[in-house]
């Protein structure tokens, strides 16, 4: 098993609110897993807590990557271990070319592999051989990490980076929020073009439309910080016809 | 009748003052050096009357002078004899190695302020067009505090602003590092560069201090014929991390019609010594002036501009990047006086501060009546690394006429958690990245750097300087 999330709760680092209340996920090696819910169900929260942002604390339960435990370990270990976070909103960073970030991103993670660094020559070939997978124009590299960047190219450079790095688990915080169509097929192929074997998916999404171009192999539904519904791709379908309150109020019923 | 000052800043100034009265009994029978002589007597008075600025004086608020007053100075030794002054103090060129740009430059060597000739290279390319003339009474007699008058602030019918930017005779508080420059005034060194006249390559002033409780106090003056063109890059540097030095430095920039300097100025004490810089520029029309101050070291630093846009369509621009850590204190301030129409001026300073360090910034663009059509911006960065670090900010704009685009824009903060966050995610370790965005933040004004040569030398040796960057005091407060 690829990644093992064990009874997790997780709360608000400041202030304390709890956000997850007991989510249990386990995701094997190749398998795209989908998070739906409503808006406030803690989505965001568990992209967060996997990728190890400090804003949020765990409180109890488990998660293991990979065999390992993967709430001890800092967010740049993470990364380097095959866990890539793809940013509901990417960050920029003014003077930071994306070649340096990249570059230094990459050799991190050829470290980690036990692989010799890239250096500029060989960076710039891998890098413009990963540029058609995405429709990104030539002068990305140059330019300063996502500054002025449109929501959509910023999207895409977050995809850009996945395809470099090659990570074991792609985890898709709402990357489709705020995209027009055309830039969510572009998501969608990236998506598309990386799945294998080896590579698993959680996509975190609100809306289904997404997940029309990218097949999730199983859907979950995420309410009140738990996973109160798992099934297949059908229940996206069930989802975009009855919406999330049928779902909701059989769940509270059940509590 | 001085006014009331502590012990040790009185000491300073006695000491200062004896050295001055030393030099004139030694030139008191030289009819040549007459008018000098004089000059050193008066500013001794104005001096005598001001003591020295305290917190008190707005323009000192932010930069007491106590580490000043620490250890009293004396003007540094010269070599009795015509002896090399790299001979006496022992400097060899490899010790220079990591000032010498990879690009041929005309190297002016001057160690504790005396010109050295076996440290000195490329003079061949010196032609007929460029005149260097140093350490000649005839020559600081040329320029005088007289000649510095022609920096009046706005004018705006009559003098206006709360006081005037140009180094008066009359006693002014704020003038004391510009009287103790004149008083002590003993070197010069005048850059003469004829009109049409364009110098290929730059001009490399190299001014290395090694003495002890010394203060190096020069004076340089550039002169640039119309359109004649140059870059300069000044350089003042310690060896070793040992002696306390003091360097007092007064330039005069003078510009003809369309002639265009671009000044490098990298000040490297070490972190006992101090610095003090004054730059009086004044522009005709259309000519350009670009300066990059590089304040990498010093205990203690306070660099001022003074940019005097006299003639219609002439431009300036202002640039710092200063790192300051330790127990530094990096002082920078600009004055930017718009007097014709049509001028452009544009500023970038840039600070990060780390450890219990503070820096200063203070700049000042005015626009006298008659400037119409000035374009005027100054911005002011500063990244804080650490919860003691301290940034003091003041932009002013002063404007008197009323078709103008002026703007002045200052921020201070932390990096942003969630950039280092989004490079953590990418594998990229917390200092690393906390590097990579501190070198990107403060390299940005070498951008406008036209000699690509001379942006990617100073782009490598600010960032090899960067890479040392130690843990920082900001990184293990996030990690509680």
């Amino acid at each position: 098993m690829l990644l093992n999330v064990d009874n997790l709760h997780a709360a608000v680092a400041e202030g304390g609110q709890p956000i997850l209340k007991g989510l249990n996920l386990q995701v094997n090696p190749g398998e795209v897993h989908a998070i739906m819910g409503p808006n406030g169900a803690g989505k965001s929260t568990l992209s967060s807590v996997l990728a190890g942002r400090e804003d949020y604390e765990v409180t109890d339960g488990n998660a293991s990557f990979d065999g390992e435990d993967l709430l001890e370990m800092d967010p740049e270990e993470r990364a380097r271990k095959g866990l890539f976070l793809a940013f509901q909103y990417p960050v920029e960073i003014p003077g930071v070319s994306n070649k340096l970030f990249m570059q230094t991103s990459v050799n991190a993670i050829r470290e980690e592999r036990g692989e010799p660094p890239l250096d500029m020559f060989d960076f710039d070939e891998y890098a413009q051989s990963r540029m058609s997978l995405l429709n990104m124009h030539s002068d990305l590299l140059d330019r300063s990490v996502n500054v002025g960047f449109s929501g959509g190219e910023k999207k895409r450079n977050d995809m850009y980076q996945m395809a470099l790095l090659e990570p074991k688990l792609c985890i898709m915080d709402e990357t489709d929020s705020g995209l027009d169509i055309d830039a969510l097929k572009v998501v969608a192929n990236g998506v598309n073009a990386l799945r294998s074997k080896e590579r698993s998916f959680l996509v975190v999404t609100h809306y289904q439309r997404l997940l029309d171009y990218i097949k999730p192999d199983f859907v979950h539904v995420l309410y009140d910080g738990k996973i109160v519904q798992s099934g297949g791709f059908e229940l996206v379908q069930q989802l975009e016809n009855e919406g999330y309150d049928q779902i909701i109020q059989s769940h509270k019923s059940g509590q | 009748m001085s006014p009331k000052m502590p012990p040790n800043a009185r000491q300073l100034l006695e000491a200062l003052e004896q050295q001055s009265q030393a030099l004139n009994e030694r030139d008191q029978d030289d009819a040549a050096r007459a008018k000098l002589v004089a000059r050193r007597e008066a500013a001794r008075e104005c001096l005598n009357q001001t003591g020295w600025p305290t917190r008190k004086h707005e323009n000192w608020h932010y930069t007491g002078l106590t580490p000043l007053f620490e250890s009293p100075f004396a003007l540094a030794d010269t070599p009795d004899d015509d002896r090399d002054p790299a001979e006496t103090a022992a400097v060899t060129e490899a010790m220079l190695a990591d000032c010498l740009p990879p690009f041929a430059t005309i190297r002016l060597v001057f160690v504790d302020g005396v010109y050295s000739d076996s440290l000195s290279a490329g003079l061949d390319a010196i032609d007929d067009s460029l005149s260097i003339e140093m350490a000649d009474a005839d020559a600081i007699q040329a320029f005088t505090l007289e000649d510095l008058k022609g920096y009046a602030g706005v004018q705006d019918g009559t003098r206006n602003a709360a006081r005037p930017v140009a180094p008066s005779d009359q006693p002014n508080v704020d003038d004391v590092f510009v009287h103790i420059n004149e008083m002590l005034l003993d070197q010069g060194l005048t850059i003469r560069l004829a009109p049409n006249a364009v110098l290929e390559q730059p001009l490399q002033i190299l001014q290395v201090v090694t003495q002890d409780r010394k203060l190096v106090n020069l004076r340089t003056q550039f002169e640039l014929g119309h359109h004649a063109q140059m870059t300069w890059l000044n350089q003042v540097v310690s060896l070793s991390d040992q002696p306390r030095s003091w360097v007092n430095r007064l330039q005069q920039v003078s510009l003809g019609e369309g002639a265009v300097a671009r000044q490098l100025d990298w000040q490297d004490l070490n972190a006992q010594s101090l610095f003090t810089g004054l730059t009086f520029v004044d522009q005709a029309a259309h000519s350009q002036w670009q300066t990059h101050s590089l304040a990498l070291g010093a205990r203690w630093s306070r660099q001022q501009g003074y940019v005097c846009l006299n003639g219609e369509g002439a431009d300036a621009e202002q640039n710092t990047l200063a790192w300051v850590r330790g127990q530094q204190l990096t002082d920078s301030r600009t004055e930017t006086q718009h007097g014709a129409p049509h001028c452009t001026s544009r500023q970038l300073h840039k600070f990060v501060v780390q450890d219990q360090a503070r820096g200063v910034f203070n700049g000042m663009i005015g626009v006298a009546r008659a400037a119409q059509k000035t374009d005027g911006q100054m911005d002011n960065k500063n990244l804080l690394l650490s919860p003691k670090a301290k940034m003091d900010t003041k932009p002013q704009l002063e404007i008197y006429a009323d078709d103008v685009a002026c703007s002045h824009g200052c921020a201070s903060g932390e990096i942003d958690a969630d950039q280092i966050f989004y490079a953590q995610a990418r594998g990229i370790q917390r200092d690393e990245a906390v590097r990579m965005i501190t070198r990107a933040f403060l390299l940005e004004p070498l951008e406008s750097i036209a000699q690509s040569a001379m942006r990617h030398w100073l782009h490598d040796l600010v960032s090899q300087r960067l890479a040392q960057l130690p843990a920082l005091q900001y990184l293990a407060g996030c990690d509680q």
